[in-house]
């Protein structure tokens, strides 16, 4: 009780100063963070000002709209919704005019009278002229020039869906491509890397549960369903502290709630996939529900061949979400997602792996200022493989046990703060062979499980500092241990790796003892103290300028040496060998809205280093090693570059044109002077290095029977190496390589149009229909997935073979809705 | 283990079969030639093992389809546990030259031996012991899986079955040394160690009746990563999403003269099992 006497007191002496003096800002800050300890229920300026609060949702559904704005012209100040859709705002009593404005719904505008705490809650209607889906704007549409919040995109579902596609299948890691400074390593390639970053460096979250493969059948898809998703959000720097765990950003993707009003489905029939999801309501205008299904049958056609009967090769995912509001104060959402790869050659050969998640999430307002929720979430991958011929069975995996309890306080109309906890508990299974039958020669072997516990506490604030310059600022900290029970191998001088100077190679080292760890038993632990910063100054109504700095740790190491993940890689926690990946970004941006938000453009500068990034000795073999720190040193990497984006919001025509000129490279240089090092120690270009990346995509509604997309994407090559010699060993025709990635495939391009036709019928019906027409690759670009070298067996001479994937690729699909 | 990384590639270029393939002419540049040693000595079973030979090749460009022997060359192998050197000399009647043979070797297993090459006022070595190897116990054919249909082809699979010992760590390189375009299986005993393991391999229908020499040989750890680099380069899957970043694929030549102009190759001493059976590649199964 004393600390609020003074604190009182303090507040009562500041008073005056505060709207023009900086150093007594400074103070009151500290006094917040002093509030925040002692006294987070009092309300702080308690005397004369009210919150006004509630949650905006589509009148048609009942979704909540995430980052939609209140705008108050008086104040010439707005307030975003939430990822949960609720708003909160502290202001001096009196009337307000509000103006609640969202691309595709009508505008509301009303005053509001704040003579005590008002709760309202919204239901946006949408607009009747519109020609096709909402699309809805709070976000993806204009640049952010008020708030503090820099290197993110935002894409909606309706978006992603419009985006032409291979083989018309929307997909979600795909349509992340055309953004500033994403790439991947090409097509049918799985993962993505943001800023020059590895596929590992991001944390991907489906309703903040973590995904750890995205893709489906090894690149072609990725695993979210995009009629079940709301929207997502793609952090590439300035991260808020609530978020850890990954060096490169965060993507967060938000499934819908479920339709509580009415019930009804969307699916859509394609050449490879089919899907349907349903969403209705459980109890009206409260309790909901959401299912959705997704297939391919590809494989199907495969039954077709008789040499190939035998083979499959097909996925399917599931998504489901109920979600139950309690009342105004408390909802309660489930969400389950389960997906799964099988393919098979006969009964020789069986592989099956994929994701499965469960989240239990409660929102609860403690007052209206408040807002908390509270996440237990189980995230699971499993990969299984079945080799009747060496007569094993293998699996391996993660299981993730997670809580979350994130707390968003709305001090006052100029202080927003966002704290919490988070404890994440990680069992690793490296892998685990068991003979297929008892006739197998194969000892059952269990590789050792690694165990891990990840804890962290975060505090983020969200400031105006004046009317133009708004910061968020916070820290995390976050405690890693590697947990027994585990055998931990012990090496003279401590060191796994040494280096063989005769021949100049870098050899696993024989372990000189073990340590056995009981259960529980820290092994290692780390403590990283993560500073996050991002500031927004506005130069005008248009325009402002932007700063950020985040750092971010990760404790958790894919272990894969190939340039884009594979479903086998295996996943592990940093122990005593392999220490936590840290990352720092510093990045400067630029955003202006021109005519009135209709274009918008933003240009951003990062420069990024990460300590600790594993690089692998040559030849190092990682499948089921049972002890990867013989075969892994500890390097850097270092990324910058620049990336502009223009966009157009508004109009029958709208898109955008993006383009990242940027470098990414890595380094691993000897331990003691003596020492070659990887690529003998020099920075050499990381396999997600794309020097220009170009990207144009724009949608054009031409009536309401037709619209049209189309997308053009450039840029260069994946860094590659190519052989500088030949040589033959054992009548083996080897060729001989230089330094890494010396080299580069040729430029990689594809134009993609699709048309989409709404029959006149669907006017007035329930039943609605369309048809997508669309052709991947226009001109046939036989882009180069890879360049090989071989021997050709029958004239014996060296040849280089280029592989492509994908030509041209026609396909047709139809949706419908209903 | 690398049976299931094969089927991984396997499963990938299944997938890579719907896209496709085109040989292009892609500018490389050529380094300086290094020297390449083959020195791969093998000692039969039942056998002296007197007879070897080592072959001297350099690297060269990527496009042209001769190796350049090495002639002229002083090679010699020296026991280091009892002194002996054996001198390997040019084997003049070789119409491309490079080979050096020794009819006199003395096979000791677990002696140490020390390869010393001198060419072109540079002088080589390369130190390493001999590793033993059991018998095979049998060959069979699997009959489960006898004219299968793999790969649109039919094929019997065979199984090599040996006895792992169980108190040492052990590495086996099963290869049939006459389906010479093929390199055989690599595998350590992590997985099996102290049991019966049976290996399988399978023929085609064209290879029916064919007598097949199956060699079981015995390599150290260190040979075995060697060849394991050596496979995954000559076996071209370089560029790929999925491949891992090429490696120079350095062996135990040391270059004494001068240390960056480092040779290329192996030096290794093996015991070997040979067992031969005659094919029989049956029909699918009606």
């Amino acid at each position: 009780m004393n600390a609020n006497i003074i604190y009182i007191k303090k507040k009562i002496y500041f008073a005056p100063l505060l709207k023009n003096n900086n150093k007594s800002m400074f103070i009151n800050k500290c006094t917040l963070f002093v509030a925040l300890f002692f006294c987070t229920s009092i309300s702080i300026f308690a005397q004369q000002k009210h919150t006004f609060s509630g949650t905006i949702t589509d009148q048609s559904n009942n979704e909540k709209l995430i980052g939609i704005g209140i705008y108050f012209p008086d104040l010439k100040k707005a307030f975003n919704t939430n990822e949960y859709g609720f708003f909160s705002i502290t202001l001096p009593s009196g009337d307000y005019k509000i103006i609640i404005s969202a691309g595709g719904y009508e505008t509301v505008e009303e005053t509001i009278s704040l003579a005590s705490n008002l709760r309202k809650d919204f239901s946006l209607v949408t607009k009747q002229n519109q020609l096709k889906e909402v699309v809805v704007g709070g976000r993806g549409g204009r640049a952010e020039i008020r708030k503090p919040e820099m290197s993110v995109n935002k894409l909606t579902s309706a978006t992603i869906k419009k985006i032409p596609s291979v083989l018309g299948e929307p997909d979600v890691i795909k349509s992340l491509l055309l953004l500033p400074g994403v790439t991947n390593a090409g097509e049918a390639s799985s993962g993505f890397n943001v800023r020059g970053g590895g596929a590992d460096q991001n944390l991907i979250l489906l309703d903040e549960a973590t995904i750890y493969n995205s893709s489906h059948l090894f690149g072609f898809f990725s695993v979210f369903n995009p009629d079940a998703i709301k929207d997502l959000k793609l952090y590439k720097g300035g991260i808020p502290a609530q978020y850890g765990g990954r060096a490169a950003s965060v993507l967060e993707i938000y499934q819908k709630e479920g339709n509580s009003k009415d019930f009804h489905g969307t699916g859509g029939i394609g050449l490879l996939t089919s899907k349907l999801m349903l969403e209705g309501p459980i109890v009206k205008d409260r309790a909901s529900f959401l299912v959705g299904g997704r297939a391919s049958y590809a494989h199907l056609f495969l039954k077709l061949d008789p040499e190939l009967k035998d083979n499959s090769a097909y996925f399917y995912d599931l998504n489901t979400k109920l979600s139950y509001k309690l009342n105004q104060n408390n909802n309660l959402y489930l969400s389950g997602y389960f997906g799964r790869d099988v393919f098979a050659f006969g009964t020789r050969f069986s592989n099956t792996y994929g994701n499965s998640v469960i989240n239990t999430r409660w929102n609860h307002l403690f007052s209206e200022k408040l807002f908390t929720n509270l996440s237990l979430i189980f995230s699971d991958y499993y990969y299984g493989l079945k080799l009747d011929a060496v007569g094993f069975n293998w699996s391996s995996g993660i299981k993730n046990y997670n809580i979350k309890y994130d707390f968003k306080h709305y001090l006052s109309d100029k202080i927003k703060l966002n704290y919490g906890i988070n404890v994440q508990y990680y069992d690793f299974n490296p892998g685990l062979i068991e003979p297929s039958s008892p006739t197998s020669g194969i000892n059952t072997k269990q590789i050792d499980k690694k165990y891990a516990l990840d804890n962290a506490f975060y505090l983020g604030v969200e400031q105006n500092i004046t009317s133009s310059l708004s910061v968020n600022y916070g820290l995390r900290y976050s405690m890693f241990y590697r947990l027994g029970q585990s055998t931990i191998n012990t090496y003279e001088n401590n060191n796994p790796v040494i280096y063989n100077p005769i021949v100049q190679i870098y050899e696993s080292a024989k372990p000189n003892g073990s340590i056995i760890y009981d259960k529980n038993k820290v092994i290692q632990n780390y403590n990283n103290f993560e500073p996050r910063l991002a500031a927004n100054y506005r130069l005008d109504e248009i325009q402002s300028v932007k700063a950020s700095y985040n750092r971010m740790t990760q404790y958790l190491q894919l272990i894969s040496n190939s340039n884009s993940p594979t479903p086998l890689d295996v996943w592990m926690p940093s122990d005593n060998y392999i220490k936590p990946q840290i990352a720092d970004q510093v990045a400067l941006g630029y955003a202006r809205n021109i005519k009135g938000g209709d274009y918008s453009l933003e240009v951003e500068t990062y420069y990024k280093e990460v300590q600790n990034r594993l690089d692998y000795i040559d030849g190092a073999n990682l499948i089921a090693n049972e002890a990867i720190e013989q075969v892994v040193l500890n390097g850097q990497m270092r990324a910058y570059g620049i990336e502009f984006m223009l966009k157009k919001n508004e109009g029958d025509l709208n898109g955008w044109i993006s383009y990242t000129i940027a470098k990414s490279q890595q380094k691993t240089p000897g331990r003691t002077p003596e020492e070659l090092g990887i690529n003998n120690g020099e920075w050499y270009t990381s396999a997600y290095d794309k020097t220009h990346n170009l990207a144009i995509t724009g949608t054009y509604d031409m009536s309401k029977k037709w619209s049209f997309a189309s997308n053009f994407i450039i840029q260069s090559g994946q860094p590659v190496t190519y052989p500088q010699g030949q040589y033959d060993y054992l009548g083996m025709i080897t060729p001989s390589y230089g330094l890494r990635n010396a080299n580069r495939l040729p430029a990689f391009h594809h134009l993609d149009i699709s048309a989409t036709l709404t029959p006149k019928k669907n006017d007035g019906r329930r039943f609605k229909g369309e048809w997508v027409f669309s052709i991947y690759n226009v001109y046939n670009r036989k882009n180069a997935m890879s360049i090989s070298f071989r021997e050709n067996p029958d004239t014996g001479m060296n040849e280089a073979v280029k592989m492509s994937v994908f030509g041209i690729i026609p396909a047709i699909s139809y949706n419908f809705k209903f | 283990m690398k049976t299931v990384y094969i089927s991984i590639i396997a499963l990938l270029s299944l997938i890579s079969l719907c896209g496709c393939e085109e040989v292009i002419y892609v500018d490389l540049d050529t380094e300086t030639p290094r020297l390449v040693v083959e020195a791969f000595l093998k000692w039969q079973k039942g056998t002296t093992g007197s007879n070897q030979f080592i072959r001297l090749s350099t690297t060269t460009d990527y496009y042209t389809n001769t190796i350049p022997p090495v002639k002229g060359a002083k090679v010699s192998v020296k026991n280091q546990n009892t002194g002996e050197v054996f001198e390997f000399a040019e084997d003049l009647t070789n119409k491309i030259g490079g080979i050096y043979i020794c009819i006199t070797f003395k096979p000791v297993i677990g002696n140490e031996y020390t390869l010393t090459i001198e060419t072109n006022g540079q002088t080589y070595t390369a130190t390493e012991k001999m590793i033993s190897v059991v018998p095979i116990d049998k060959i069979v054919l699997d009959t489960e899986n006898a004219g299968i249909n793999m790969g649109g082809e039919d094929r019997s699979r065979y199984k090599v079955f040996f006895t792992d010992p169980a108190d040492t760590k052990d590495v086996y390189w099963m290869k049939v040394l006459t389906d010479t375009d093929r390199n055989g299986v690599l595998t350590d005993d992590t997985f099996f160690n102290g049991n019966q393991f049976s290996i399988p391999y399978s023929f085609k229908k064209d290879q029916n009746g064919l007598s097949m020499d199956f060699a079981l040989i015995g390599i150290s750890p260190s040979y075995f990563s060697y060849i394991n680099i050596i496979m995954s380069l000559a076996g071209g899957r370089g560029g790929s999403p999925f491949a891992t970043p090429p490696a120079t694929a350095r062996g135990n030549i040391v270059n004494q003269t001068d240390k960056n102009n480092y040779g290329l190759g192996y030096f290794s001493l093996s015991e070997m099992d040979v067992k031969t059976i005659t094919v029989v590649v049956q029909p699918p199964p009606k």
